[in-house]
């Protein structure tokens, strides 16, 4: 689809982000520092209990507090379900019980934030207690409590290829695994808040989300309100990772401004954005995998549980573990989503890439341990590399059905330049191996397995590495869309629906439609947060941003172009056929100069057009004019890390001393914004390596380390800052300028890679996180075998 | 609920006891005021009127003496993390100070409010313990002098009376030889809270034999433990025949004064098996500060 | 009233004892830069400088802060011309989402300030009572390590 590659002028280069001045001085606003006037405060009053059912409400002694205004409870509300994007959220806004200690229960409105917790304290609810159940496994026996009327368990996901017995015949080892992965806390730096305003019936919501398009249709299906009736303005958010997308607690606070005919704000406070919105899901990874004397893999059999909390409602997640392991011709997973009374769970952050691909990895690990074979090397032989199959097509459930739908419906002549469907189009980990071993000293470090690289007192070194893989986006959610504008100065705007969570995507759209325009940087303006003058878009998740909306936000660039260039032929070159010419700094140009050696600023066109009663606009606007191909079926992207960490044997603390990162995202658009999304992401795998969980009351499910003393987040000495990164860009035949997708595979990447060099210090494999604790208890039940 | 109160602020220490006692229970000392703001956020204590002792310069000094080291109660951590210079005993307080939160709140948290806090897991206050540190406090009727381990009485409860306050930690300092200070805890990143410490203060002599050694250990109780008796039978010994094992020896009969708990933290049984390590390692820094080679 | 004295002018404030400077830096004088997240001390988005030293202002009373000389982010930049800590964290990008930003700035500037020519590993230390959940932490020590560079040769950094 890359038509002529020229050389790049924009794209791949480090350019500083849009906002980075407003970052610096602390002016750029997220959803806590936005207000309307006459706003009231609401504060969301939480139910106490794991399971209990709301008999009565009292609000006389709210009522007494001055500056109290009204109350939302679940007779105000609209009985509709509503569900957030990939099913992280499925219920009613409020419905008179509730599934987790913390739950949403009711709102109350004051005038002052003060105000409104002390009336929510006071307001008295009595609760019809009703049995609870946590544990996943519990959760799924036919007498166990049932939290929601869809049941507890969700249909169970799986894909299967190749002839299972057969490979477990041909298998000379084998490994089982049974690993438990304690629920990571997005641990949000930056809180969140809601601004809801009502003009009439129609209702402007302002909050810091990833995903505009998908609140507004959350507030469309659970209002039952037309979506033309509701503006979501949505802000940057601190960082995210995939917790403010569409959340309850923005639809109640739409629900109170409308209750108590006000503009209303609702902020979150520390402890409630950990314990009350949503964090990874609890798993567990039965399973099994062999190999031949020789390394090469011959099965996979794997069942993997994933706990969905209250209001999750997934019954898989995105493993693409299974396509980067892709050599091996037989295998099994299957997936199944279960409710717990615990805080709803949703896709953080490199969802089943992080817990069942580390399982993988892990497995792999053990494997090449068995059969005498380098990490590196056992990867290399076993992993994808592009042309290879995709194991995800084989799918037992929707994902097929999904895909096939989305294909068939496309017209042939329109399908001609797409890639080969269900095989990798481009990239894999062979060269990120290859590069990062180089780079690392690897073949001179690695001791062999278990064995130490340096030992000293209770002080032990090992090295490890980790591959990740994920999707870069998905089609069957919706096309996310992309609009570009040029104005009558020759400036343009891209609107497009995408999260500003940290990631760059207010500049690197920028920078993809500013390469395609022939414009700099600063000529391309950007909005990213207003669902009125942005066309839908799936936002900010799945690694999807660069790829799909990145794709959207080219193919806009393009019709812009297109326009701007039939123009210029009829007007200014002899009515030229508009290919021969093309865009250059801000002129268009002939392909020939010898032919035509004019060049025409931006503004003369546009200036035509102004003058052509014909035209009846002054501004060109354009959009992607063709389907975009179906990338769930052969793009990925992929990551390998490299890194050393120290152990101490004796009180089972590690230090991480070492870290490489190797990245393949396609064309890389913006060195500078991605390398430290990649380091970004081996930060918070390492943090949930080593340290990240959140621990749950065994008797009520509550959390407890719902803070940041009690949940460690890594600090800036905690990681070494010299980690570098590698790019290896294997261009991608459908992403804008060959990029792909990458926030997600580097953090699964760093996790494995962080568990097998502790393994290699240790020679202990520890489950995660591997606190002090679970260190020195892992060597001790070692030595006692 | 959050506690609604008002703010006034001390002009000397004779006044900030004063006005402890005549506005009563409801009344709290803030002196840098970091755990009592965050307290008071957390609704773990409901004050009714705060009373600022923050800048009252009569107790914020460090004076190194022939036979003590004097630290001010008012004394910022961010202080006393830059006194390394002054004396090795402050050098090894120092180290420990870095450990203790962020740059930011040693600025304004200071050493007595620190130990006013009482927490079981406080950096300082097992070092101090060792130590044999002595707490001045200032009463309505004058100061009285309370050894440091009698000074914590629970968790966040000290031997301060109603209209009390901390007006200063006595080092005391060896009139013959010299005496070094270690701490070691485990923690998970660099800015945590201990999971479990332990620290050793041992004296030399000028013969070179070992006269006084202290131990205190944190976070394995609900108060600092003073487990000095275990090392009686280092007493007496030359520094050159100390070896590994009889610090282990040590060690092991210290940390058996452990009744540690288990919490969301680490459980009872990682905490006992670690303060053992820790005391042993702290010994070991101690006996090196000396230059001695185990 | 009380009278605070914040980026070099005198602003007031009520004279509630009971509230944090954080909450009265953000509310009563609009100086969002002062971010708040854990409101315990931990993250440090809050950072400001009192008298030249960091401080956590979510730690802080309003109260306390009477007759003290504040800086916040705000205070920073000479009208449009950054400091230099802000211009190296902006040419290394040294954050993502931003909102620990400011916090990490006023640190650095304190730290500076008392160590003016750091090794990577002082930053890295120095830089450890902030929290950057995004992870931007080798991008923050260059940053920093720019700014030493900026502050100690302003001639040639104009350049």
């Amino acid at each position: 689809m890359v038509k002529h590659d020229k050389a790049l002028n924009v794209v791949g280069r480090g350019l500083h982000v849009k906002d980075a001045v407003e970052k610096v001085t602390g002016t750029i606003r997220y959803g806590v520092d936005y207000e309307v006037q006459n706003m009231v405060h609401g504060k969301i009053v939480r139910c106490p209990h794991a399971h209990a059912k709301i008999v009565k409400i009292d609000t006389s002694k709210a009522e007494e507090v001055p500056g109290y205004i009204g109350i939302l409870t679940h007779h105000d509300v609209p009985q509709n379900d509503w569900e957030a994007a990939w099913f992280n959220y499925r219920g009613k806004v409020l419905d008179g019980i509730g599934r987790f200690v913390g739950d949403d229960m009711a709102a109350v409105a004051a005038t002052t934030p003060e105000a409104a917790a002390k009336a929510a304290e006071l307001v008295e609810i009595e609760y019809e207690l009703l049995p609870a159940v946590f544990d996943m496994e519990e959760a799924r026996k036919a007498d166990a409590p049932q939290i929601r009327y869809e049941g507890n368990e969700r249909d169970p996901y799986g894909v299967a290829w190749g002839d299972l017995d057969a490979g477990k015949a041909a298998a000379d080892v084998t490994v089982d695994c049974d690993i438990f992965y304690e629920s990571q806390q997005y641990a949000p730096l930056g809180r969140n808040a809601c601004v809801a305003e009502w003009m009439g019936d129609r209702v402007n919501v302002i909050t810091s989300s990833q995903t505009p398009s998908e609140l507004r249709d959350g507030i469309h299906e659970a209002l039952g309100i037309p979506l033309s009736k509701i503006r979501v303005q949505a802000l940057p958010s601190g960082s995210s990772f995939g917790q403010w997308w569409s959340n309850n607690f923005m639809i109640i606070t739409v629900l109170l401004a409308k209750q108590v005919g006000k503009s209303a704000k609702i902020e979150l406070d520390n402890e409630e954005c950990m314990s009350t919105v949503k964090r990874r899901h609890q798993e567990r990874t039965r399973g099994s995998m062999g190999c031949t004397k020789d390394g090469e893999l011959t099965f996979f059999d794997f069942d993997h549980l994933i706990d969905n909390g209250g209001y999750g409602f997934k019954d898989d997640v995105g493993f693409f573990c299974v396509d980067m392991w892709g050599k091996n011709g037989h295998g099994d997973y299957s997936i199944h989503g279960i409710n717990t009374n615990m805080v709803t769970a949703g896709c953080m952050r490199g969802v089943g890439d992080c817990t069942l691909g580390a399982s993988v990895e892990r497995c792999a690990d053990q494997l090449a341990e068995k059969v005498g074979i380098d990490p590196v090397d056992f990867r290399i032989k076993n992993q994808i590399v592009s042309g290879d199959e995709l194991r995800m097509q084989h799918s037992r459930h929707n994902l097929k059905g999904q895909v096939d739908e989305y294909i068939n419906n496309v017209p042939e002549h329109l399908r001609k330049d797409w890639p080969e469907l269900f095989k990798l189009s481009a990239g894999g980990t062979r060269a990120l191996l290859e590069k990062g071993s180089e780079k690392f000293n690897w073949k001179d470090r690695w001791k062999g397995w278990a064995v130490p690289t340096q030992s000293e007192g209770a002080l032990r070194r090992g090295i490890g590495v980790g591959t990740g893989a994920h999707v870069c986006g998905v089609e069957f959610e919706g096309a996310s869309n992309s609009m570009v504008r040029m104005n009558p100065d020759g400036s343009a705007k891209v609107h497009c629906a995408v999260g500003r969570q940290g990631a760059g995507a207010e500049t690197t759209q920028a920078m993809v439609v500013a390469e395609e325009l022939g414009l700099t940087l600063d000529q391309v303006a950007i909005e990213t947060g207003d669902t009125d003058s942005c066309p839908w878009n799936h936002g900010s998740l799945a690694s999807s941003t660069m790829y799909r909306t990145g794709w959207a936000s080219r193919e806009a660039a393009r019709d812009v172009k297109n326009q701007l260039l039939a123009i210029a032929a009829r007007e200014f070159f002899d009515g030229v056929d508009p290919s021969e010419l093309d865009v250059d700094n801000g002129e268009v140009v002939h392909g020939d100069p010898g032919k035509h050696n004019q060049r025409i600023p931006f503004t003369d066109v546009l200036n035509e057009l102004r003058s052509d009663s014909l035209g009846q606009t002054s501004s060109i606007t354009g959009s992607p004019r063709v389907p975009m191909p179906p990338s769930t079926t052969f793009a990925r992207q992929f990551g390998a890390q490299f890194c050393e960490v120290e152990v101490d044997i004796e009180t089972g603390q590690i230090k991480l001393i070492d870290f490489l990162c190797v990245q393949d995202s396609g064309t890389v658009v913006n060195p500078q914004v991605l390398k430290n999304q990649i380091i970004g992401a081996a930060i918070c795998g390492s943090g949930f390596a080593i340290y990240e969980h959140m621990i749950f009351d065994e008797e009520t499910g509550a959390l407890k380390n719902g803070n940041l003393l009690d949940y460690k987040l890594l600090r800036c000495a905690d990681f070494p800052h010299d980690a570098e990164v590698l790019f290896v860009e294997d261009p991608d035949p459908v992403g804008p300028f060959g990029a792909r997708g990458a926030g997600e595979s580097p953090i699964a990447a760093g996790i494995a890679a962080v568990a097998q060099a502790v393994y290699n210090a240790t020679g202990v494999w520890v489950d995660m996180p591997m606190t002090p604790e679970r260190v020195v208890s892992a060597l001790k039940a070692a030595s006692a075998n | 609920m959050k506690s609604s109160f008002t703010y006034q602020r001390a002009t000397t220490p004779i006044e900030a006891v004063a006005m402890l006692a005549q506005k009563g229970a409801g009344a709290k000392i803030w002196a840098g005021g970091t755990d009592m703001t965050l307290h008071w956020q957390q609704e773990k204590t409901k004050p009714t009127v705060c009373i600022d002792i923050r800048d009252l310069k009569e107790l914020d000094y460090i004076k190194v003496e022939r036979d003590a080291i004097r630290i001010g109660a008012l004394t910022s951590l961010a202080t006393l993390e830059r006194s390394a210079d002054q004396h090795h005993v402050l050098a090894s307080l120092s180290k420990i100070t870095k450990l203790m939160a962020t740059p930011q709140t040693r600025t304004l948290a200071t050493v007595g409010g620190n130990l006013c806090n009482a927490s079981p897991a406080a950096d300082l206050s097992p070092a101090f313990v060792a130590l044999g540190a002595t707490a001045m406090i200032l009463g309505e009727s004058g100061s009285r002098e309370v050894a440091m381990f009698d000074f914590f009485q629970g968790v966040n409860k000290t031997a301060l009376n109603g209209a009390e306050i901390l007006e200063e930690v006595t080092i005391p300092l060896p009139s013959d030889g010299e005496i070094h200070v270690s701490y070691r805890r485990i923690d998970r990143t660099v800015v945590d809270i201990a999971l479990v410490n332990g620290s050793a203060a041992v004296s030399v002599g000028s013969d070179g034999v070992i006269s006084k050694v202290g131990v205190g250990l944190g976070a394995v109780a609900p108060i600092i433990l003073d487990a000095s008796d275990a090392s009686a039978e280092l007493e007496g010994t030359a520094l050159a025949d100390v070896t590994v094992g009889k610090l282990a020896a040590v060690a092991a009969t210290a940390a058996k004064h452990a009744k540690p708990i288990s919490d969301i933290r680490a459980s009872a049984g990682y905490r006992q098996d670690m303060v053992e390590i820790m005391l042993r390692r702290a010994l070991e820094d101690t006996i090196k500060n000396h230059g001695g080679t185990i | 009233m009380t009278v605070l004295k914040v980026n070099g002018r005198k602003v007031e404030i009520s004279d509630r004892g009971d509230r944090t400077l954080a909450d009265a830096l953000r509310t009563d004088l609009g100086l969002i830069g002062a971010r708040v997240s854990c409101s315990e001390g931990e993250c440090g988005s809050c950072t400001i400088l009192v008298d030249g030293l960091p401080q956590t202002s979510c730690l802080m009373l309003a109260q306390q802060a009477e007759g003290k000389n504040i800086t916040t982010i705000e205070g920073l930049a000479d009208g449009e011309n950054l400091h230099p800590i802000q211009q190296a964290f902006i040419e290394e990008q040294g954050f993502q989402c931003g909102f620990c930003t400011p916090g990490f700035i006023l640190s650095a500037k304190a730290f500076l300030e008392e160590n003016p020519n750091p090794t990577a590993d002082e930053v890295s230390i120095g830089m450890s009572g902030n929290i950057c959940r995004c992870g931007a932490y080798p991008y923050i020590v260059k940053a920093v390590l720019r700014a030493a560079e900026l502050m100690n040769a302003p001639a040639q950094a104009a350049e």
